[in-house]
């Protein structure tokens, strides 16, 4: 049962920051609801106020293109960043991303603002986000600051938001067409599914098509936040993608590099393992999409 | 039975409009004028000594109406052991057990109220292994079987955690294994399963001055509910009433007593206000029932050439705190075990246990999907140790007419030849390898499985057909409609016999006090029991019809005949004479009011045909009216890196004995195999020092529509059976029995080695893979 609270519905993100300066410490933001409902509804989070972002015009829609990078409002649903051409055509790793996120109508409420600032360590969204360079656009009651997105998680569950603040935008770069990345998420079901485990990798070549001059490789339900895995991605530098062998070891740089979890839901061990077995599944994907696109 | 009109004809279902627009009222959404919300303080621990019960500040909390604890309501229920008290008394035997309960203006304040409740306790050892709770000396979760009133159904071993024992014994099982060349034995576990239906429990009831009972129940069963609560008040049937509202879903998880107790020990205390009780998702979850764990052993005996000789078995039925259905379901199980195969010597032995778990109890299939599992991975094993192929070695095995079952009675109406042979056949079994590695990397396997199953016999049926002044009828029956769509197949078959249309007839209600009773809606047996006790209301009410028509014609009774829907005089020639009357166009006849209102009646029963089995071995010329045979298949992709299994393929050979409604008995199909690759891949609660883990939808995986992304091939058999009506057999459960069987089975080819554990998991798999685990 949904415990009573107060409900706030500003228009403006100012109003938003003024009313966070006033009574954030007892408050709850509230994007699609989609998390803080259910937590609500649990008995996890009983706040005295809820302020509502949905009627806050300035944080929505998707602005922007591949040239010159996106610049998605927090309070833009998933189902508009999946069915977003631009974003199917030049930024197919995020569509994945989002696409994988609870059913079609969870992605209908919930919003990728709300998905960064849930700052689950496994959430679907964040991943393509990380390998994509993406900048967090933050708004405050004293200004605006640019937080990198993988600067974001000081903790679990936590982001560097102070108690005035509000995630506002998400800044993707522009991409040149010459990369590619996949995503890959691994549940025991198809559909309103919570990562067990999350593999994004993103991947650049020389010339020669197969040299790396860049990846980047970013898990989920690995470590107490969303990480990338710096390591198994220096690792990849200057190596041939196109040699099996390379992204195997690769996979075991990132398998101990990674921090995850043992719990009733899985070992330390078997997660390690599909780190190890699905890391470089993912790589090559990434290395194929590139080479197809 | 040529020339059907309805009976085989697509029909949509009469419920459909308003479910598909959420107009459907299911218990949880009534509201009952005056009525209260009440919740529930729960066993914080799974064993423990009750010292005291403290409710004094949540008595005094505003608003709060009624507070009751186990020693205000001493009363006691169970199906077969009267084991369970509405609130505990004593001692507290599973996590979530109900304690103590509040009524009160509002759900808000139930709530906070029940949080004011303390209970000091003394902690019990904790029994939640179903083997050492076999063992001698094991601490006990019922110190004291005698302290119960026991009905017939099961005899508890005294100073044990056993609670029944079912035996089948037939022939001579060590001449069985002296004469066989091979013999494979394995053991096997099945995961404990929440039914997880869309609707939690739910139960109002009202306590009349009178003293008379009135109870909302989402029920699958309300006679026997009512029988339950009589017994438990010592009232008599009479002042007891079952309304049952539209149910969201039971699966067998709503036959027993469940939220109803609990609400009425608070009623009896309200001076008449309803009590409301609807369980949270979580309390559905750790104080709902399961579908039992257990644990079984299974050997195997063949000759060379693969005719089997012997077969024995264990089976240790983890039925959790209390008895419940636990004993039948264990039963069932026990006597199918070796499946449908002639076996001429066999040994089982069915033990039922309790531990401090949650309630096993009834599940859509009642021990056979776990059961055929177990035989289906034996066929396996004894097919690769003999090395013949496994569909040529269960067809070489297989029961056919005038075959002699497990508990020696001969069979008739056998379809499960072509069950088989079409549920392979669908998936290409004799085209190519069962399996095989693909350009990718991933293992490919093709899975069979088949199984054994009866109806609970005896049992009864009744139903009233009322005939409405404009001619249309009204069916006053007490089967629930829990989604198979009784509702739509009843209908269909009164219309069929009478000869006027299915738009004409409706199902009224179910409330004991108005429609005739039913045993239960259990066991796959409506549309095989209610339907005969319609075809019997038919033609009761055709003879009323007759001779009303017999009066206002003139003529002798027996010269009025009823066929193809009309209602005429015969002619001298046996042909239509001069009168005649179409039953669709009765209201312009006027005939209906030329003479007193009429009703069909009609009840059936089949404890005529029982034979009760022998207790020392199960043996029985007939032990059930009717019993269920068929057979799936299964193509598998498993991938080796993740240890994710992918269905590729389901198929299906059901012998539905006539299909009524093909609309349905194909939707039925479809959804039990998609509950059934729920139970292969997915469904399993998982406990930690007798805590659930994993009470809660997200991780409690019951398959989504994005999870039923595979090909089904599904394959409807008719022999018809001689007792049905039309034919018809039941295909509730038998749509999915052997589902989870196939899976097993294909997943154990693309692995080389018999899965012995489900739900399969990909620890496991990868386990198995590196050759570490041995498929559990």
């Amino acid at each position: 049962m949904i415990p009573k609270f107060e409900l706030y519905v500003p228009k403006t993100v100012k109003e938003v920051c003024g009313l966070l300066k006033e009574i954030g410490r007892d408050s709850v933001l509230v994007a699609g609801g989609t998390d803080v409902f259910v937590e609500m509804h649990n008995g996890v989070l009983n706040p005295l106020y809820l302020i509502d972002l949905k009627k806050v015009q300035e944080l929505t829609g998707i602005k922007g293109d591949e040239k010159s990078g996106l610049d998605i409002g927090a309070m833009t649903t998933h189902h508009e960043i999946e069915t977003n051409p631009i974003v199917r055509k030049y930024y197919s790793v995020l569509y994945e991303g989002v696409n994988a996120i609870g059913s079609l109508q969870v992605r209908n409420r919930a919003t990728i603002g709300g998905n960064i600032c849930t700052a689950a360590p496994s959430a679907d969204g964040i991943g393509p986000l990380l390998v994509l360079n993406a900048v967090c656009f933050v708004e405050g009651s004293g200004g605006s600051r640019k937080v990198p997105l993988i600067g974001f998680f000081p903790g679990p569950k936590r982001t560097v938001l102070a108690q005035d603040e509000i995630l506002a935008r998400i800044l993707v770069p522009p991409v040149n067409g010459t990369y590619g990345a996949a995503f890959f998420k691994y549940g025991r079901r198809k559909a309103m599914e919570i990562a067990l485990m999350g593999i994004t990798a993103y991947v650049e070549t020389e010339a020669d098509g197969v040299t790396c001059r860049q990846a980047r490789i970013a898990l989920a339900t690995s470590a107490p936040t969303p990480i990338r895995a710096g390591k198994a991605e220096a690792y990849l530098r200057g190596k041939n993608l196109a040699d099996k062998a390379i992204l195997e070891e690769a996979g075991r740089v990132a398998s101990e590099e990674a921090k995850p979890r043992g719990s009733w839901r899985s070992s330390m061990e078997f997660r390690k393992s599909l780190l190890e077995n699905l890391v470089p599944r993912t790589l090559m994907r990434a290395y194929e999409n590139m080479t197809k696109g | 039975m040529e020339n059907l009109k309805v009976i085989g004809k697509p029909v949509i279902r009469k419920d459909v409009l308003d479910k598909v627009t959420g107009a459907t009222e299911y218990a949880a959404d009534l509201f009952i004028p005056k009525q209260l919300y009440a919740a529930v303080f729960r066993s914080p621990v799974p064993h423990a000594r009750i010292k005291k019960v403290d409710t004094a500040k949540a008595a005094a909390y505003p608003g709060v109406r009624s507070v009751v604890t186990g020693e205000d309501a001493p009363y006691s229920y169970g199906r077969f052991i009267k084991d369970q008290s509405f609130l505990a008394r004593g001692k507290v035997r599973f996590l979530g057990e109900p304690v103590a309960a509040v009524a009160a203006d509002t759900l808000e304040i139930a709530l906070e109220a029940v949080r004011l409740i303390t209970m000091e306790y003394e902690e019990l050892p904790l029994i939640d292994d179903v083997m050492e709770a076999v063992k001698t000396g094991s601490p006990l979760v019922h110190e004291n079987w005698n302290e119960y009133k026991m009905q017939n159904g099961a005899a508890p071993l005294s100073g044990t955690n056993i609670c029944d024992h079912t035996k089948v014994r037939k022939g001579d099982i060590e001449k069985g294994f002296q004469e066989a060349d091979v013999v494979v034995e394995n053991t096997y576990w099945n995961s404990m399963v929440s039914h997880a239906p869309i609707e939690p429990h739910s139960a109002t009831v009202k306590v009349e001055p009178s003293g008379k009972v009135t109870i909302w129940s989402a029920t699958q069963s309300p006679f026997y509910i009512r029988e339950e609560i009589c017994a438990s008040l010592g009232l008599p049937d009479h002042m007891v009433r079952i309304i049952v509202p539209q149910i969201g879903g039971g699966f067998g998880g709503k036959l027993e007593l469940r939220a109803e107790p609990i609400a009425l020990a608070l009623a009896l205390k309200t001076n008449g206000r309803p009590v409301k009780l609807t369980f949270s998702r979580h309390e559905d979850f750790i104080a709902g029932v399961v579908r039992a764990p257990v644990l079984i052993r299974a050997k195997t005996g063949a000759k060379k050439d693969g005719t089997l000789t012997a077969f024995q078995g264990e089976l240790f039925w983890d039925t959790g705190a209390f008895s419940t259905t636990g004993p039948r379901v264990c039963s069932k199980a026990t006597i199918i075990l070796s499946g449908p195969y002639v076996i001429p010597n066999l040994k089982v032995d069915g033990y039922t246990v309790c531990t401090n778990k949650q309630l096993g109890t009834a599940y859509r299939g009642f021990g056979v999907s776990e059961a055929a599992y177990v035989h289906e991975a034996q066929m396996d094993a004894m097919a690769k140790a003999l090395g013949i192929d496994p569909l040529a070695l269960r067809l070489k095995n297989i029961m056919v007419e005038g075959s002699r079952g497990p508990t020696g009675e001969v069979f008739t109406s056998v379809g499960i030849k072509e069950c088989l042979e079409k549920s392979a056949e669908s998936i290409g079994w004799n085209n190519g390898p069962i399996s095989w590695v693909t350009k990718d990397g991933k293992l490919r396997g093709k899975g069979l499985g088949t199984f054994l199953k009866f109806t609970g016999t005896p049992s009864y049926s009744s139903a009233t057909l009322k005939l409405n002044l404009d001619g249309s009828i009204t069916i006053a029956q007490g089967g629930t409609e829990l989604g198979q769509g009784v509702n739509t197949v009843m209908p269909m078959m009164a219309a069929e016999e009478l000869g006027i249309a299915v738009e004409k007839i409706n199902m009224a209600a179910v409330d004991t006090e108005n429609v005739p009773p039913d045993k239960t809606t259990t066991s796959s047996r409506l549309t095989f029991h209610m339907g005969n006790a319609i075809l019997l209301a038919v033609n009761d009410l055709k003879e009323k019809l007759r001779k009303l028509a017999a009066v206002v014609w003139g003529t002798d009774p027996g010269a009025v005949r009823i066929e193809n829907g009309i209602l005429f005089t015969e002619g001298s020639d046996g042909r239509l004479g001069d009168k005649q009357v179409k039953l669709d166009e009765i209201k312009k006849s006027g005939l209906l009011k030329a003479g007193p209102p009429l009703l069909g009646f009609g009840s059936f029963e089949t404890s005529d045909i029982w034979d009760q089995p022998d207790p020392e071995t199960s043996q029985s010329e007939r032990l059930a009216i009717m019993w269920f045979l068929g057979a799936n298949g299964a193509e598998v992709e498993v991938d080796p890196e993740s240890g994710l299994v992918r269905i590729i393929k389901v198929s299906a050979g059901n012998d539905v004995g006539r299909v009524i409604n093909p609309v349905g008995c194909m939707q039925q199909i479809e959804g039990g195999i998609v509950m059934g690759v729920g139970n292969s891949l997915m469904e399993e609660m998982i406990h930690r020092d007798g805590k659930l883990m994993n009470g809660n939808m997200v991780d409690f995986k019951v398959p989504t529509s994005m999870d039923a992304d595979f090909e089904m091939a599904i394959n409807l058999v008719e022999t018809a059976h001689p007792e049905g009506p039309f034919g018809a057999k039941g295909v509730g459960e038998p749509a999915m029995c052997s589902v989870q069987a196939a899976i097993a089975s294909a997943v154990g080819h693309a692995l080389g080695v018999p899965v012995t554990s489900v739900p399969i998991k990909p620890e496991t798999v990868l386990a198995v893979l590196r050759g570490k685990g041995e498929g559990r």
